[in-house]
C-alpha cells in the first residue's frame, strides 16, 4: 500500500512538472521576438537591444531615411524599393525579413561611392 | 534693354490704366527668364504722389501699395498732414495686421483655431489693432497695413470706403485675407473679412485661394459669417471646380491636422476660464493652478496663465519642462524691478557672494513675489533695494534664479532645499557644475557639424578636471591623482565660453605682430585644442610680489602650470578617441563573422579576403583600400559624404558592401568592370587606426609661440 501511495504521489509531481515544462514553452513560443541594432555611428557604434518588431522597423527606417545608413540584415544588403523608405511594401518586405530570421543581426553602415576616377570618367 | 512692341505695349496700357491715379511716380521696369528664353518684364512704381484719398483708394483696387513707395513729401503731405502721421505709424509698430499667432488666443475669443500646418499663404491675417480711418469729404476711409508675404514690406493691405460692404466688417478681432487672380498680365484683386477664425472658416479661406470664383458666393461677396460658416463650407464645396478640388485637397489635410491639435488647446481654454477643473495632458494632472506628475508637482496661482503663453501643449513636454518655463517667468518677473542694472555687478556676482558675507536683511526691505510651492516647498522670490535676488531669504546669483527654481523639483523637504540655495549662495550652480562635471571643451575629433554650430560643446565633449584644494581652499586643475595645480577659476570659465563658442569651424586668417597672415586656418577641433593650451597658461599665471632686500616691491609672474601637465589635462582627448577605436573594433568583428571574411597578408600588409558574388577583394586595414584578390589592382571606393563611422566602421562598411557586390554595383559604381589601379593614389584618405601622440608637439608649439610673443 505504501509503495502504490509513494508512486501516485511521484506521478502526480511529474506530472505537474510536465505541465509546468509545457506551460514554459507555450509562453516562450507564445512571447514576442526582440531584435537588436548595431549602428555605426561617431562613437565608435551603438547598440539599440530588446526591440519589438515595430520599433526595429521604426528604428531602421529612421537610420535609413535620415541618417543615410545602409542595411544589412545578416549581412545582405536590404534594398529599399521604389526610392521612398516608408513605403508599405518596404515596411512589409522589411518586418517579413526580420521575422524570418531567427535572432538576425542587423548593422547599419555609412554609406561608400565609387572613388574620383568614376566621377571623371562619367563626365566624359 | 531691348524690348518686344507687343510686350511694351501691355506695359504701357498697364501704365494708362494706373496714371489716371497719381499724379507723379517713378517706374522701374525689370525682367527675368522664367524657364524660357523670352524675358519676362514687371513694373513696379515707387515714389507715388496722390492728389487726394479718393485717388489713392482708387488706386488700390488695382494694384497693392507698399508703404515705402508712397512720396510723403508732395502732395498727400500737404493736404493731410494728419494722415502722413497715421501713415507712417502703420509703417512702424502699429500695424493693424499680424499673422495669427497662438497668443492672440489670449486676447480674442474669435481665434478658436491657431494654425500651424496651413501654410501662411492660405490663412487670413487677424486685425490686431483699431484699422486707421480717415474722413475726407463725404466719405470715410479705413486702412490696414501689414507685412506683404513676398517682399517683407509694410504693405497697405487693405483701404476700404464707408460706401463698400467690406468696411463694415474691418474691426479688431476681425481676419482678413486679400486673393489675387491672375489673367496674363492683368491682376484682380478681392478682399475677404470673417468675424472669427474656426475650422469651417479656415475650409473657406483655403477654398477661396483654391478657387477664386468661389468669394462671389460669400456674404455680401466678401464676408464669411462664423455662425453660418458650415453652411457656406458646405455650398461652396458643391460649386467648386474639379481644378478647385485638386488644388485645395492637400489643404483639406492640414487643416484638419491643426483642428485635431487644437482640441487640447481648447480644453487649456476651458481650464483657465474655469469651465472644467482638471484635465491630463501628457500624463500630467493641470488644474488652473497646479500641475502634477507623480511625485513632482508645482502650484502657483498664475500657473496655467503663465503656460498658456509660453507652453505648447500640443507639443511633447514633461512636469520638468513645465517647471522650468514657470521658473523663467519669475527670473523675467524679478528682472523688472531692476531694468538698468550694470551688467558689471552679474561679473562680480560669484565673487563677491564666496568672498563677502551675506547682507544684513530687514524686514520691508525687499520686495516679494507672490508665494508659489515646487514638490509642497514654498518658494518666495524677492529683490532688495539694491536690486539683489533672493529665493527663502537667502541671495542667489541673478543669472541663477530660475536654475535655482528648477532645482527645487529635485528636492522633498524644505530643509534639505535650503540647504541647496544656502550651498549655491556662497558659490554659484555653474561653478558647482564645473567642480562635479569638468569643464568642456570642443577638442575632440568625432565633432559633428552641429556640434561646431552649437555655442556650448555637446555631452560628448571632453572635459579638464577641477577640484576644491581643502587645505589651502583653491580652485585646482586636476592633472592627475597626485598633481593639482592653481588655476584662475573665473577667468577659465569666462574664456572657455568664448573659446567653445568661436569654435565654429569657420575659416579666418590668424594675427601676428605686423598684421594678418595670408594663409586661412580653420577654427576647428585642432585649434580649440591649442588656444585651450595657451587659455591654461594664462589661467595658471599669477602675479607674485616680493620685497628685495633693499626693500623695493617688485611684481613678477608665476606661471604653476608645466608643459607635461598641460600635455596630461589635453589627453583626455586620446582616452576619448581610444574608447571609440576600441569599440568600433566590436562593430568590424560582427560585420566579419557574417561576411565570413578572412585575416590575411596582402602586399605585405594586413588586410581582410572577402567573397562577392562577382570577384573576391581584399581590404587593407591600415588605409581602408579595396584590391581585387586576384588581380591585386585598386579598386576605388571612398566613404560618401553622409557617411558617418569611427576607427575601423569603414572597414565594416567596405567588407559588408563588398559580400553584397553585384547588388552594390548600382551604388558603388567603380564595382562594375574593370579595376581602377590609376586612382589608387588619388585619395589622401587617413582613417583612425591609433591615437597618435601629437599633444607633446602642440603644447610646444603654442610655448614656443607665447615665448616669442613675450620676447618681442
Amino acid at each position: 500500500m505504501n509503495t502504490s501511495n509513494t508512486s501516485s504521489i511521484e506521478n502526480s509531481q511529474l506530472a505537474e512538472v510536465a505541465n509546468n515544462l509545457r506551460e514554459y514553452v507555450t509562453n516562450l513560443a507564445a512571447a514576442p521576438a526582440k531584435y537588436k541594432i548595431e549602428i555605426a555611428d561617431r562613437t565608435g557604434h551603438s547598440t539599440v537591444a530588446d526591440l519589438s518588431l515595430e520599433e526595429a522597423t521604426d528604428n531602421i527606417l529612421e537610420n535609413a531615411e535620415n541618417k543615410a545608413r545602409w542595411v544589412f540584415i545578416n549581412g545582405e544588403k536590404f534594398e529599399f524599393a521604389g526610392g521612398n523608405f516608408r513605403t508599405q511594401e518596404n515596411v512589409q518586405k522589411l518586418q517579413a525579413q526580420l521575422q524570418a530570421m531567427n535572432d538576425p543581426a542587423v548593422l547599419l553602415t555609412g554609406m561608400l561611392v565609387g572613388g574620383l576616377l568614376q566621377e571623371l570618367l562619367s563626365l566624359e | 534693354m531691348v524690348i518686344k512692341s507687343e510686350q511694351f505695349k501691355e506695359i504701357a496700357k498697364e501704365y494708362q490704366t494706373l496714371s489716371k491715379y497719381f499724379v507723379r511716380a517713378t517706374i522701374h521696369i525689370n525682367y527675368h527668364y522664367d524657364n524660357s528664353y523670352s524675358p519676362v518684364y514687371n513694373t513696379t512704381y515707387t515714389a507715388m504722389s496722390f492728389k487726394n484719398v479718393e485717388k489713392l483708394h482708387e488706386y488700390s483696387k488695382l494694384h497693392p501699395i507698399a508703404l515705402q513707395d508712397l512720396n510723403f513729401s508732395k502732395y498727400i503731405s500737404n493736404l493731410h498732414s494728419e494722415l502722413i502721421v497715421k501713415l507712417r505709424r502703420l509703417g512702424g509698430d502699429e500695424k493693424v495686421l499680424t499673422p495669427i499667432e497662438a497668443a492672440h488666443a489670449n486676447k480674442y475669443k474669435t481665434l478658436k483655431l491657431v494654425p500651424s500646418e496651413v501654410p501662411y499663404q492660405y490663412q487670413p491675417d487677424i486685425i490686431s489693432r483699431p484699422p486707421l480711418e480717415f474722413t475726407e469729404g463725404n466719405y470715410t476711409y479705413r486702412f490696414l497695413a501689414g507685412l506683404n508675404g513676398v517682399t517683407s514690406a509694410i504693405a497697405l493691405n487693405i483701404i476700404s470706403r464707408n460706401d463698400e460692404p467690406l468696411y463694415d466688417y474691418l474691426d479688431e478681432g476681425f481676419y482678413v485675407k486679400s486673393f489675387v487672380h491672375q489673367v496674363g498680365r492683368k491682376k484682380i484683386y478681392k478682399m475677404v473679412a470673417a468675424n472669427a477664425y474656426d475650422v469651417h472658416v479656415a475650409h473657406i479661406f483655403a477654398m477661396c485661394t483654391a478657387d477664386f470664383k468661389l468669394i462671389e458666393l460669400l456674404q455680401n461677396g466678401c464676408f464669411i459669417n462664423v455662425h453660418s460658416a458650415e453652411m457656406t463650407r458646405l455650398k461652396l464645396f458643391k460649386k467648386m471646380s474639379d481644378a478647385g478640388k485638386r488644388a485645395y485637397q492637400p489643404m483639406n489635410a492640414l487643416i484638419e491636422n491643426d483642428y485635431k491639435k487644437n482640441s487640447t488647446l481648447l480644453v487649456v481654454g476651458k481650464l483657465v476660464e474655469g469651465e472644467i477643473e482638471k484635465t491630463t495632458i501628457n500624463n500630467i494632472v493641470f488644474t488652473k493652478s497646479s500641475a502634477v506628475y507623480e511625485q513632482v508637482s508645482i502650484e502657483a496661482d498664475d500657473l496655467l496663465e503663465t503656460l498658456y503663453a509660453d507652453l505648447n501643449f500640443n507639443g511633447e513636454f514633461d512636469i520638468y519642462g513645465v517647471i522650468a518655463i514657470y521658473a523663467a517667468r519669475i527670473e523675467k518677473k524679478l528682472n523688472k524691478f531692476a531694468p538698468d542694472e550694470p551688467a558689471k555687478a552679474a561679473e562680480d556676482d560669484h565673487a563677491a557672494a564666496e568672498v563677502l558675507p551675506a547682507p544684513a536683511i530687514e524686514a520691508g526691505e525687499k520686495t516679494s513675489l507672490p508665494v508659489f510651492k515646487i514638490n509642497n516647498i514654498s518658494i518666495t522670490p524677492a529683490v532688495s533695494r539694491t536690486f539683489q535676488r533672493y529665493i527663502n531669504d537667502v541671495r542667489i546669483n541673478k543669472d541663477e534664479i530660475s536654475k535655482a527654481i528648477h532645482r527645487a523639483s529635485c528636492h522633498r523637504t524644505t530643509e534639505d532645499y535650503k540647504l541647496f540655495l544656502k550651498s549655491i549662495s556662497r558659490m554659484s550652480i555653474k561653478w558647482h557644475d564645473v567642480v562635479a562635471n569638468g569643464l568642456q571643451f570642443k577638442i575632440h575629433s568625432t565633432i559633428s557639424r552641429q556640434e561646431y554650430q552649437d555655442a556650448a560643446p555637446s555631452i560628448d565633449a571632453p572635459a579638464i578636471k577641477l577640484c576644491i584644494d581643502p587645505t589651502d581652499k583653491q580652485f585646482k586643475l586636476q592633472v592627475d591623482k597626485d598633481r593639482k595645480v592653481r588655476v584662475n577659476l573665473s577667468k577659465l570659465i569666462k574664456k572657455a565660453e568664448t573659446l567653445n563658442k568661436r569654435t565654429d569651424a569657420k575659416t579666418f586668417y590668424p594675427k601676428s605682430q605686423l598684421g594678418y597672415y595670408r594663409r586661412a586656418e580653420v577654427r576647428d577641433y585642432n585649434w580649440c585644442a591649442s588656444e585651450l593650451a595657451g587659455l591654461l597658461l594664462d589661467c595658471c599665471t599669477f602675479s607674485k610680489t616680493v620685497k628685495n632686500e633693499d626693500g623695493i616691491e617688485k611684481t613678477t609672474e608665476e606661471t604653476l602650470i608645466t608643459r607635461e601637465d598641460i600635455v596630461a589635462l589635453l589627453s583626455v582627448v586620446n582616452e576619448q578617441k581610444k574608447a571609440i577605436i576600441e569599440k568600433s573594433k566590436e562593430f568590424l568583428n560582427t560585420a566579419v563573422k557574417l561576411t565570413n571574411a578572412t585575416s590575411i597578408e596582402f602586399l605585405g600588409k594586413k588586410a581582410y579576403h572577402v567573397k562577392g558574388v562577382l570577384r573576391e577583394y581584399a581590404v587593407v586595414i591600415e588605409n581602408a583600400k579595396v584590391y581585387d584578390y586576384a588581380t591585386k589592382q585598386y579598386r576605388c571606393i571612398v566613404n560618401d559624404k553622409h557617411y558617418a563611422g569611427a576607427g575601423y566602421d569603414d572597414i565594416a562598411a567596405r567588407l559588408l558592401a563588398l559580400k553584397n557586390d553585384s547588388m552594390m554595383q548600382e551604388h558603388i559604381g567603380t564595382l562594375k568592370g574593370a579595376a581602377q589601379p590609376g586612382a589608387e593614389n588619388v585619395h589622401n584618405y587617413q582613417p583612425d587606426r591609433d591615437v597618435a601622440e601629437q599633444l607633446d608637439e602642440l603644447v610646444s608649439n603654442v610655448i614656443e609661440k607665447r615665448n616669442n610673443n613675450q620676447t618681442v
